[in-house]
């Protein structure tokens, strides 16, 4: 089942008088449960590309939709209603609440819906994520007492409970030494794989590119590779 | 309940900058509650003051004109007054009769100073017995003719003790010279009789045969009302009843004529023996409230209240200025935070009120401080007792300032504080609000 469609895809970008081109007409679909690598050197769009789809930026030109749905329709209330039951979010600098320690920020999401859980069910449901992401002990702590890996796992628990169908993960391993980083994505596929979650994550270094079950290739804005391994 | 702990929290952030801006705002809400709070006791401890000395809240004052053409202080025709007072008689808790020689001179020994000497009939004014309290000597023969109650101070002054005759020579409503006997029956607190006049107490009768006045006759009627607040309903029914009958002047005409006679007969009491300009037949009334005599007490407090008001005012616009800094720094700090929340799902709503509910946190929390340090300041010089000769006299309760903290003063001032902090966060707030969220999630912070 496709659960994202790029059609024809341009993104330009004001620089000065002129323009950057950064996505240059670009067309894919993702299918639902895959493991998805964006590959490319830096300043290929593959961010561009992911905040397109991720409903936080919109295309110049072309098309985005989500299941189905053409995302440039949306109105800003629509558009963060839909980012907050569909979509998760792994950020490359971790992007966690500073305020808030790590239990309160793996709630924050289940907390900005209509109808959040009951406390009991959400507290369950928390910290079985926590053992799932290995900070089972870590729950009160604030997150900057928390390694950057450690604090990669609080955002991946973070983007996965609200059990949105997509997660976006833009380099999250870019911050981490390669042993953390790889743990990361390791820990991101076990999570694919146990609850059936669509990851779209990019990356520049080509090491990690081949775990995923979809890897799409850009260069200066364009697609060069667009290749699914799995059946 | 995610949005204002979060709120909450993000106040501790910048603690520094935090504890200024509160302390700030609990200065201000100090300045303006404490001054309140001043000026609202001052007001109640005047009007307390005023009640005891003039011994009641309205006071009817007669005088006539003989046919010498000079004037003198007495009701004589008691009978309009009557008919007046039953149309106030429901509001009525007391009413006290009075003489009264303005200046006298108490002369012990060879030893002289003046007093006022109010003449009372003690049967009837059981509240100025129950105020007055005792230092030496006592109430009990307080009947009996020319007993004398005397401030400590005059006592003092003269060397004299309770038992002992005292002379005073005093004017008659005619204005010759008299000079009585009497003996000192009892000394009385200063703090407790109002320092900042020297009034003594006899018995009106034997003061009437001084002055000239026959044993039934007097010069003052004062009504002390059950309910303080019914004070212009009952002077204008008094003044309604008695102005069918007889001349009626009242403390308000005296300010519609623009002249500068002083209100109320408090000074107005010098004007026995001098002649009249157009002599009138009978009786002429004069009634004055406590309300007339408050005026310019109140209208001075008003000032006060004003400037207070501005003061605060001026300090909100400062500490807002500096409100509006702040959060525009917040904005900047935290750019890529409210990217994050928007990314994740929150709306545009939720940012603008995390702005709106930690600006107005803070601002609450410096009210509580100022409130706090306020009403331990009034406490505090609430319990200094001044001593008696104090020249703040009049303006004390019991040798002590009084304040009165009225709780709606305490929450229009917190209203005014969070409409003023909500009204000078909103810009920054719906800025947070609008920003787009992947520029947010671009920031450096
Ligand atoms: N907001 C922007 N304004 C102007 N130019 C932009 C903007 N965002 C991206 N670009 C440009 O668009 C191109 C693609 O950028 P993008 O961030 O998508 O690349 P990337 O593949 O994510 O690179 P990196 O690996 O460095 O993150 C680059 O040339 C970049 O300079
Ligand atoms: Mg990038």
């Amino acid at each position: 089942m496709t659960v994202i469609s790029l059609k024809d895809v341009h993104k330009n970008y004001p620089l000065g008088k002129t323009e950057v081109h950064a996505v240059k007409g670009v067309s894919f679909d993702i299918e639902s449960g895959d493991f998805i690598s964006i590959a490319g050197p830096s300043g290929s769009g593959k961010s561009t590309i992911l905040n397109m789809i991720g409903c936080i930026d919109t295309p110049s030109e072309g098309i985005v939709t989500i299941n189905d749905t053409n995302t440039s329709d949306l109105k800003d209330k629509e558009i963060t209603n839909l980012r907050h039951d569909v979509l998760g979010f792994i950020f490359q600098n971790f992007n966690l609440i500073p305020v808030l320690n790590v239990f309160e920020n793996i709630e924050f999401p289940m907390l900005l819906g209509k109808n959040p859980a009951p406390k009991d069910e959400r507290e369950e449901w928390i910290s079985h994520l926590m053992e799932e992401v290995g900070l089972g002990e870590w729950k009160t702590h604030k997150p900057n007492e928390l390694s950057g890996g450690q604090r990669q796992r609080v955002a991946i628990a973070r983007a996965l409970v609200t059990k949105p169908q997509i997660v976006l993960a833009d380099e999250p391993t870019a911050n981490l030494d390669s042993e953390t980083g790889a743990s990361i994505i390791e820990l991101m596929k076990k999570m694919n794989k146990e609850y059936g979650t669509t990851f779209i994550f990019s990356t520049h270094d080509q090491t990690i590119v081949d775990i995923a079950d979809h890897v799409i290739q850009l260069k200066d804005g364009n697609i060069i590779e667009n290749r699914r391994t799995q059946a | 309940m995610n949005i204002s702990k979060i709120s909450m929290r993000n106040i501790t952030r910048q603690k520094k900058r935090s504890f200024l801006l509160g302390g700030a705002i609990a200065f201000g809400i100090f300045i303006i509650i404490t001054i309140g709070s001043f000026t609202a006791g001052m007001t109640e401890t005047l009007k307390e003051n005023f009640t005891s000395i003039m011994g009641g809240h309205i006071y009817i004052l007669g005088t006539e004109t003989l046919e010498s053409g000079r004037i003198v202080q007495v009701i004589g025709d008691t009978e309009d007054l009557e008919r007046a007072i039953d149309t106030v008689d429901d509001l009525v808790e007391e009413y006290h009769v009075r003489s009264q020689v303005r200046i006298g001179e108490i002369i012990y020994g060879s030893k002289s100073t003046t007093l006022q000497v109010s003449g009372i009939d003690w049967k009837k004014e059981q509240l100025l017995k129950d105020t007055l309290s005792i230092a030496e000597g006592s109430l009990d023969n307080i009947e009996t003719a020319g007993s004398l109650v005397i401030p400590e101070k005059i006592a003092e002054k003269l060397g004299v003790i309770p038992g002992e005759s005292v002379l005073i020579r005093m004017d008659t409503v005619t204005g010759q010279k008299n000079v009585g006997e009497f003996t000192v029956a009892a000394i009385i607190q200063e703090q407790d009789s109002f320092s900042f006049i020297s009034a003594g107490y006899t018995g009106m009768d034997y003061l009437n045969e001084l002055i000239g006045l026959e044993p039934d006759e007097y010069q003052y009627l004062n009504l002390h009302l059950e309910d303080i607040e019914k004070m212009d309903i009952a002077a204008e029914r008094l003044v309604t009843e008695l102005e069918k009958t007889s001349l009626v002047e009242t403390g308000e005409e005296d300010e519609e004529e623009g002249k500068d006679r002083s209100h109320g007969m408090m000074l107005r009491g010098g004007m026995s023996g001098i002649s009249a300009d157009e002599p009138w037949e009978g009786t002429k009334f004069s009634i004055t409230t406590l309300n007339d005599i408050m005026e310019p007490v109140l209208q001075l407090v008003n000032i006060l209240n004003i400037v207070s008001l501005a003061l605060f005012v001026i300090l909100m616009i400062i500490t807002m200025v500096g409100l509006i800094n702040t959060f525009r720094m917040v904005l900047i700090e935290r750019t890529k935070e409210i990217g994050t929340m928007r990314a994740i799902g929150m709306h545009r709503g939720s940012i603008r009120s995390i702005f709106l509910l930690e600006a107005l946190y803070l601002a609450l929390f410096g009210a509580v401080a100022g409130i706090l340090l306020s009403f331990s300041t009034t406490i505090i010089t609430g319990l200094i007792r001044f001593t008696s000769d104090s020249p703040l006299g009049l303006f004390l309760h019991n040798g002590r300032l009084q304040f009165i903290t009225s709780p709606g003063s305490v929450i229009k001032v917190v209203v005014m504080l969070s409409i003023m902090t909500l009204v000078a966060v909103y810009l920054p707030a719906r800025k947070a609000a609008k920003l787009k969220v992947v520029d947010a999630l671009r920031a450096q912070y």
